[in-house]
């Protein structure tokens, strides 16, 4: 149990939002907003875990402790904001935990996914795709 | 939400990209190198070896040395039944620089052990703030599996609990150390490490002083893995890497001019390899010595050259005949961790046949004798 809890390691501000938004019966999120949520979560954890396994001839990891990384993240929270203030709101909760901050890393990346996330996010955007063609 | 609402968490936003990019941005900057001045010596030369006491384990390998700020030295390296086996332990022992004895091994990660499966690669750093031990815990399965840990102590007796270091977002799995770190002048060390969940890579991390890594500068790719860093300046370092494939291959090297933000393309060293460490130092003179075994088979010589201007004959600290494997006995004289004293002197210390570390002294008149 010991050495699972060692593996898994600290959830993100992401995955956070979208259990919790699970508990509370889908009342934090409107459906378009978890879509994007996890579309976003798909797309980063493909990107950024086939990096690290060395099949991309880029680091994208490193991009994570750049000071234009919170910048980035910020500009396009404050651009969905109108349309999707909770998704912006949960941008923001990672900005600030990250700003303590309240894991031991201080690369942002580990702040917006996580592994558990990615899994998830790719299963369902796996899921939605096979639904998709045999709709 | 109302458009007040929405408009404070765009404001907050901009608080918190501010904080988050102004933290980050401490580190950014490239740092420069605390290149530790390198002591001539009038001493006539000097080669001499010694087997370190025994942690009365089977097995023994991965040896790590540290000068103490009294002069003595500190050793670490794990042992046990075998490689990744629950009973591994890391062993330290301490010369004293008075009488040059070392003390009997004892074991400083042998607690109950939950929270791996074993430990290997000890890593020895002292700074300012004392000695930080880096080690690798494997998690699941082999060495692949593992991640880095880092243990403190104000004087290399009394040890902290471990923490694990955040240096992949993988799980952080896949991730080692194995060779010395590089001080920067600002406090931060650069620490090698390398990757081997699915494809082998090398980077160096810079770690703060509470054992946070703020950057981590990819340095090579598959299959080089332990990057050994040597500054050579305040920006410049040469890093030597090891060849980690199944064809014999050979050493090779890349270096920075901006304090290790950047590396050079590899380039081969020639000097040739299959799949074992290397150890490198700066000598007093400005040329490189390097340790590394010089067989292409296996792991039966060990060998120092010296690069001037370009390297040396080989001057074999182990030349063992015999075949490497002979019942249990494994002749391999391998993992060679190297580092220069206050003294002038040079210190590397290495598994000898998987059960004993042996401990070699040399000065800088003995390499320029022995490696003209």
């Amino acid at each position: 149990m010991m050495r699972i809890a060692t593996l898994l390691g600290a959830p993100s501000v992401t995955l956070l939002a979208l259990a919790l938004d699970l508990l509370a019966r889908h009342k934090l999120f409107s459906r378009s907003e978890r879509r994007a949520l996890l579309a976003f979560a798909a797309a980063a954890s493909l990107v950024l875990y086939s990096s690290t396994l060395g099949y991309l001839p880029l680091d994208l990891y490193r991009a994570g402790f750049s000071p234009w990384a919170p910048v980035a993240l910020a500009i396009a929270a404050i651009v969905v904001a109108p349309r999707s203030p909770a998704i912006a709101l949960t941008a923001l909760i990672a900005m600030a935990v990250y700003d303590i901050p309240v894991f031991r890393s201080v690369n942002l990346f580990d702040y917006v996914v996580d592994p558990i996330l990615g899994v998830v996010a790719v299963g369902w955007a796996v899921g939605a795709g096979v639904r998709r063609v045999f709709r | 939400m109302s458009r007040p609402r929405i408009l404070l968490i765009q404001v907050l936003l901009v608080g918190a990209a501010a904080v988050g990019a102004l933290r980050a941005h401490r580190w950014a900057a490239p740092a420069s190198f605390a290149v530790p001045s390198v002591a001539r010596t009038n001493e006539p030369p000097l080669l001499a070896s010694e087997l370190l006491p025994s942690s009365g384990t089977n097995f023994v390998h991965a040896a790590t040395l540290a000068e103490l700020p009294n002069g003595d030295l500190l050793a670490a390296w794990y042992g046990g039944t075998d490689e990744i086996d629950p009973d591994v332990n890391i062993f330290v022992s301490r010369q004293d620089r008075r009488t040059g004895r070392w003390s009997a091994p004892r074991a400083i990660e042998n607690g109950p052990r939950t929270h791996v499966k074993s430990v290997g690669n000890p890593v020895l750093v002292v700074d300012r703030d004392g000695v930080r031990l880096f080690y690798v815990g494997v998690i699941l399965g082999g060495w692949s599996g593992s991640t880095i840990f880092v243990k403190r102590s104000p004087d290399g007796e009394h040890w902290s609990t471990p923490r694990r270091i955040a240096t992949s977002p993988l799980l952080n799995l896949g991730m080692l150390v194995r060779s010395p770190a590089a001080a920067y002048n600002d406090g931060t060390i650069g620490l090698p490490i390398y990757h081997e969940l699915r494809r082998k890579w090398s980077a160096l991390a810079r770690v703060d002083g509470q054992g946070r890594v703020v950057d981590e500068v990819r340095m090579a790719d598959n299959p080089f893995i332990q990057p050994w860093v040597v500054p050579t300046s305040a920006r410049d370092a040469i890093a030597f890497f090891r060849w980690s494939a199944r064809a014999p291959g050979f050493v090779n090297s890349a270096t920075t001019a901006d304090g290790g933000v950047r590396w050079s393309p590899l380039a081969s060293t020639g000097l040739e390899h299959r799949d074992s460490a290397v150890a490198a130092a700066r000598l007093d003179d400005g040329s490189l010595i390097a340790i590394f075994n010089n067989s292409p088979g296996d792991r039966r010589k060990l060998a120092i050259v010296r690069k001037g201007g370009r390297w040396s004959k080989p001057f074999q600290i182990e030349n063992d005949p015999r075949p490497a494997f002979d019942g249990p006995t494994r002749r391999e004289y391998s993992y060679p961790f190297l580092i220069a004293t206050r003294d002038g002197r040079y210190h590397v210390v290495y598994t000898w046949q998987r059960t004993k570390i042996k401990h070699v002294v040399f000065n800088a008149p003995w390499v320029r004798a022995a490696l003209p």
